[in-house]
């Protein structure tokens, strides 16, 4: 099918790269489903969580490995199960980026992952125990997180 | 900030209709009862505060300039491999 997206145009994507959020995204539940896209001549993990039905939806979304190499969530067997995901270890994680006018402000919210299931192409936004975790963690600088 | 010390069992109120009661304290985690008016909204702070980062998140990507953005993440993983 094709997704009409603001950095992109229109792509082409296969109706198993379309991931879909059962309960949406925290503050935006009514959208379900979106698109993980990238750009392959880039060698940075910039990529872009695209909404399937409103190209003006759409987020900056990085693997949290690339901001903090120690990441490590933790998630819940309940999550697990919705998930269908029996182990963490085939979980994927992006993390939402706030990219103010100067970038060097950008933080990532460590704390509330996006969390998929490439098996299942089912995700959810999930809020993370650890304490360590911050809803603004500033990426370019030292925001207290030992990384 | 105001600080008040209470037993399980215990509790107190925020104005005339909200009260709250603690339900359990064990280790690290305490339980908390709230009896308030349904139009009041009571919200976990971090999912209030991931809410709002959503949001920001949202509204930032409409002034992103994607160059800045390249070379920035660029210089973060030339960083990284130092």
């Amino acid at each position: 099918m094709i997704v009409e997206t603001a950095e992109f145009g229109y792509v082409k994507v296969a109706k198993e790269d379309i991931i879909y959020f059962p309960e949406g995204i925290y503050g935006l539940e009514d959208i379900k489903e979106y698109v993980f896209l990238q750009k392959n001549d880039l060698n940075v993990p910039i990529v872009w969580m695209q909404a399937v039905s409103n190209k003006h939806i759409r987020f900056v979304v990085f693997d949290p490995l690339f901001i903090v190499e120690s990441y490590e969530p933790v998630i819940t067997d309940e999550v697990l199960t919705k998930l269908g995901a029996e182990s963490l270890s085939s979980l994927v994680f992006y993390v939402i980026a706030v990219v103010p006018k100067d970038i060097r402000d950008m933080t990532v919210n460590l704390k509330s992952p996006i969390v998929i299931n490439p098996q299942t192409r089912k995700a959810y936004q999930v809020i993370l125990e650890n304490p360590a975790y911050q809803v603004r963690h500033l990426v370019f600088r030292d925001s207290g997180v030992a990384g | 900030m105001l600080i008040i010390s209470r037993k399980p069992q215990e509790s107190f109120l925020i104005g005339d209709d909200i009260e709250v009661i603690v339900l359990e304290a064990q280790n690290d985690r305490v339980r908390l009862g709230i009896v308030a008016p349904k139009e009041i909204q009571i919200l976990r702070k971090e999912l209030h505060d991931t809410k709002a980062a959503n949001q920001e998140a949202l509204e930032s990507v409409e002034r992103l300039k994607l160059d800045n953005l390249k070379n920035m993440a660029l210089s973060k993983k030339e960083q990284r491999n130092d």
